[in-house]
């Protein structure tokens, strides 16, 4: 039986459209079946027998169809033979039973009931199983039971949550961490071991440059020639524009990440940082791996002491994770200016405290010696306190500090020494203060490439 | 059976209770075997737990680093004509007179009284390192314009007030969702106990829509607005009535204690819990609000800057608010929004269909000072490194003229800026046609806002869910891309 290929795939098509009537008019006969147990009856007996007709012939029409479907190729061979015998099994068997049934009413002295018992419990078998294979072929073999409630917690170890969590740029491997996640998310759900579609498998780096039936998939350093990114790189509206059917297409960002590991050699083993990346491509690639949401860059602690916690809650101040996947803390105290914070209980976090917010709550001098540890501090909010620069000392072994607020405190323009101390200090602010704006020690911190906020 | 009593006049019998549950226990029974394995809202609420367990209660921490802490929502109730303000059209004043109809294909209008192509009255001028053209209706935000980044491709789907109000406020054109400040506070918590987490300061103006605009939707009752009033008394009773404290705190106890009875009666209802803690918070604003809306201790040089001692009663009303809104954030609120003034004389807030020139000119009056003050001030303090201020209105107005000296409404472009935590200042994000009437390059939508707003607030719209009805609800639906390129 040869079509033309176009034919024969439009008839195809209509596979899908017939399949679900030999299941319905099966699952019906094998009521009606059940009922003519109980109650037997010569009408019913005629209307079962009709059943079964019904049912071969659209099994035999949902053969055909599925035969001439099959031609279109792209699908997993074991899954289509067992889906094709079992179809024509089911074809079959329910014409057996069709004919059983004529014998029986023509001939009332051959009953076949245990035969026909056996049939009919084969074809229901077979219908069950061919139409779960179909299912297979069509969604994939884990559509049925990915949403199923007790298979969840293999799923998520296995996916997204299991990959290790990309910390610095530095450490992670181009394809591996990044060209393959974004296959995984955009292609492989039709370009796998089941569906295969246009032959391009995209399981292992060896598959995805080799590509399917037409040019290779990845050419090593040269876009041009390379399908994949040909097909991903289309207009939106394109016929050959991939992923194809509506799906959501790559976005910028997966797009320029999938063009750069192309044009550096398609590695399969190779760290971003031995590829060079420039200026834009890092950008992207910070973007993509979400480092542009960490706080502070490389650092992370222990969770913190319960009952230093505690003791911290206890005395009025309030503390907050910085993010729900991180244990680094900041610690605010509401004073609101009348009362005063026992800083000593915040050595107990000292490993985890980044930001501490002590705003206009009437700080003394000798109560910022207690700070003087607190040296993963990259944060510190002290305005609006009475300190003056005196008290400044003990802050100068804050080594990490980055972000400094003095506004509408005592200082005068002797604090600015002390200030210059703070080697990774970026931002400062001197509002409201007695530091003179303009004068030769102010400018001098402002050589240090930090921000000053100072006017008056 | 004897005739219905109301339940909490008496406890149930053994029988009414079987009726009443007979199909409840069935759901239990399938929620208690189902619940915990359905995808349930994952990201930001899950952290709840677990954090209360740690830290007992205050904040919730967010997805990812946050770059701001508080977001300041001016709101341009009315909205904002873009070609007078933010977005320059220099062929608008040498096709003035004409007929639109023959130069650009129009949508229908709102009140369809089309008449010419109208030139803007105002001149624009260049600010800033960054060269923003801002016109001459806001001199004092135009000197913050390297702080401003300005996107004017914001498009909405509605051209009519209150569907437009409801979209820019809850990410749906339709009432009852919840309110982006009701979002925020489920997603983040409160930082201050004795302050509700969204203030909704009221400048006079209750925009088109009403209080849902505000309202916490389908999220818990705790998370909606608070109004408050400026002037003397911003909130209805937060002076105590009774002269001797001793007594209030009595009533209290005792309000407390049959509440607590009533609760136990109902098995913990959720309306009554929520009245009690009501009552809880209330009591403390009596003491918070008095100390917050007292400006003695702010000095003469900063009610300055805000405008306070303006002679334009509406510039000192709004002034009021911005310096309120400073403090609010000092005191760790969450969200803050402010309403337009009520500048009266026939202005009815921005939403100009005719006299657009005296209209716009004693509202941008009202509210430039004042908001310039507050960017200033915050930067000043450092407060503006982690408070977004957001200012929008809910559409834009046409090129062309409505009558003979308005604007009509024009949801197809209109301009808005984010200053603070997180923007890039000075950047000028996407561009409209010649006319400034549709968008031609890089659109916003409202869901992209959100998106953008959530994110800076350290939040994925796409993980801050609540299940409502059978289905994980986002402020930004299925839609939302954060606008990336603003970002700092």
């Amino acid at each position: 039986m040869q079509l033309n290929p176009e034919l024969s795939l439009f008839i195809g098509r209509f596979h899908p459209l017939f399949v679900h009537l030999p299941i319905g008019l099966l699952s019906f006969a094998l009521v009606l079946h059940l009922v003519q147990w109980k109650r037997p009856s010569e009408l019913l007996q005629e209307v079962v027998s009709l059943l079964w007709l019904l049912a071969a012939l659209s099994g035999g029409l949902s053969v055909l169809t599925g035969l001439l479907l099959s031609q279109g190729g792209d699908y997993e061979n074991q899954t289509l033979s067992n889906h094709k015998l079992g179809g024509i099994a089911v074809a079959v068997l329910s014409l057996l039973i069709y004919i059983s049934y004529r014998l029986k009413i023509r001939n009332r002295r051959f009953d076949f009931s245990m035969l026909r018992f056996i049939l009919i419990v084969s074809a229901v078998g077979c219908m069950l199983m061919t139409g779960h294979w179909g299912g297979s072929l069509t969604h994939g073999s884990s559509y049925l039971t990915e949403y199923a409630p007790f298979g969840k917690i293999d799923s998520l170890t296995t996916g997204t949550v299991g990959k290790t969590y990309i910390r610095e740029l530095d450490s992670a491997y181009l394809f591996e961490d990044a060209v393959v996640p974004i296959l995984q998310a955009k292609c492989v759900s039709c370009h796998n071991q089941e569906k295969k579609k246009g032959d391009y498998l995209l399981g292992t780096h060896a598959e995805i440059l080799a590509g399917g039936k037409t040019s290779p998939g990845v050419v090593p350093g040269n876009l041009a020639t390379s399908e994949l990114y040909r097909r991903i790189s289309l207009p939106q509206d394109h016929k050959e524009f991939m992923p194809t059917d509506g799906k959501t297409p790559l976005t910028e960002e997966q797009k320029a990440i999938l063009e750069w590991w192309i044009e550096t050699g398609a590695h399969q083993q190779q760290k971003i940082s031995a590829l060079a990346p420039g200026v834009k491509i890092k950008d992207r690639l910070i973007s993509f791996f979400q480092l542009d949401r960490e706080a502070v860059e490389g650092y992370e602690a222990a969770p913190a002491n319960p009952t230093a916690l505690r003791l911290v809650l206890e005395k009025g101040f309030q503390v907050n994770l910085l993010t729900k996947t991180s244990n680094l803390l900041e610690v605010k105290f509401n004073g609101n200016g009348n009362e005063h914070p026992d800083l000593s209980v915040l050595q107990g976090i000292n490993e985890q405290l980044v930001w501490l917010q002590l705003e206009n709550c009437q700080l003394k001098d000798e109560q910022l010696n207690q700070l003087g540890s607190l040296t993963n501090l990259y944060k510190l909010n002290l305005n609006r306190n009475p300190i003056t620069d005196q008290g400044l000392k003990p802050l100068t072994g804050l080594q990490k500090l980055e972000y400094l607020n003095l506004y509408g405190t005592k200082l005068t323009n002797d604090a600015i020494p002390l200030l210059t101390q703070l080697p990774l200090l970026k931002k400062l602010y001197l509002w409201d203060t007695n530091v003179k704006p303009g004068s030769a020690d102010s400018t001098m911190l402002s050589k240090k490439q930090l921000e000053l906020v100072i006017e008056p | 059976m004897g005739k219905p009593v109301h339940p909490i006049h008496r406890p149930l019998s053994r029988r009414e209770m079987l009726g009443i549950c007979k199909c409840g226990f069935g759901s239990l029974a399938m929620v208690s075997l189902f619940g915990s394995l359905l995808p349930s809202c994952s990201g930001v609420a899950d952290g709840k737990e677990n954090l209360l367990n740690h830290l007992g209660g205050g904040a919730l921490p967010p997805g990812f680093v946050p770059k701001a802490k508080n977001i300041i929502f001016l709101y341009m109730d009315g909205g904002v004509s873009q070609v007078d303000s933010f977005d320059p059209k220099p062929r608008l004043a040498l096709e003035n007179g004409e007929d639109p109809a023959k130069k650009f294909k129009m949508d229908a209008t709102q009140f369809g009284d089309v008449g010419k192509i109208l030139k803007s009255p105002w001149d624009f001028h260049r600010y800033g390192e960054s060269g923003m053209e801002i016109s001459d209706l806001f001199p004092h935000i135009a000197s913050c314009a390297d702080d401003l980044a300005l996107i004017r491709s914001m498009v909405s789907n509605f051209p009519e007030h209150t569907n437009a109000n409801y979209f820019l406020h809850t990410g749906s054109g339709l009432q009852g969702r919840p309110s982006m400040g009701a979002w925020v506070n489920y997603g983040l918590g409160s930082e201050n106990n004795n302050l509700p987490g969204y203030v909704v300061l009221d400048g006079g103006l209750i925009p088109p829509g009403g209080l849902d605009n505000f309202k916490n939707g389908f999220l818990p009752a705790a998370y909606q607005a608070s109004l408050l009033r400026a002037g003397a008394e911003p909130l209805a009773n937060i002076k105590p009535i009774d002269s001797i404290a001793g007594i209030q705190e009595d009533k209290l106890a005792f309000l407390r204690e049959r509440d607590g009875h009533l609760l136990k009666t109902l098995d913990g209802a959720d309306a009554i819990e929520a009245a009690i803690s009501n009552y809880e918070l209330a009591y403390k604003m009596q003491s918070s609000i008095p100390e917050l809306t007292e400006f003695k201790n702010e000095s003469e040089s900063v009610k300055k800057l805000y405008g306070l001692d303006s002679p334009d009663p509406n510039t000192r009303n709004y002034a009021a608010q911005c310096l309120l809104a400073r403090r609010l954030v000092e005191r760790g609120v969450r969200f803050i929004e402010l309403t337009c003034p009520d500048i009266g004389g026939g202005a009815d807030r921005w939403d100009q269909h005719s006299n657009l020139k005296k209209g716009h000119e004693n509202n941008a009056h009202a509210v430039d000072q004042p908001i310039a003050g507050l960017l200033k001030d915050l930067k000043k303090r450092g407060l503006l490194d982690e408070t977004l201020v957001v200012w929008s209105g809910e559409f834009g107005r046409t090129p062309f003229a409505q009558g003979t000296d308005g604007r009509d409404h024009n949801p197809s472009a209109f301009s808005m800026w984010m200053a603070g935590a997180g923007i890039k200042g000075g950047t000028i994000y996407g561009a409209t046609d010649d006319y400034g009437y549709r968008v031609i390059d890089k659109p916003v939508t409202i869901h992209d806002l959100h998106a953008t707003m959530l994110h800076l607030m350290g939040m994925d719209h796409k993980q801050l869910t609540f299940r409502f009805g059978g289905r994980d609800f986002r402020l930004t639906d299925v839609h939302g891309n954060v606008v990336k390129e603003i970002l700092a």
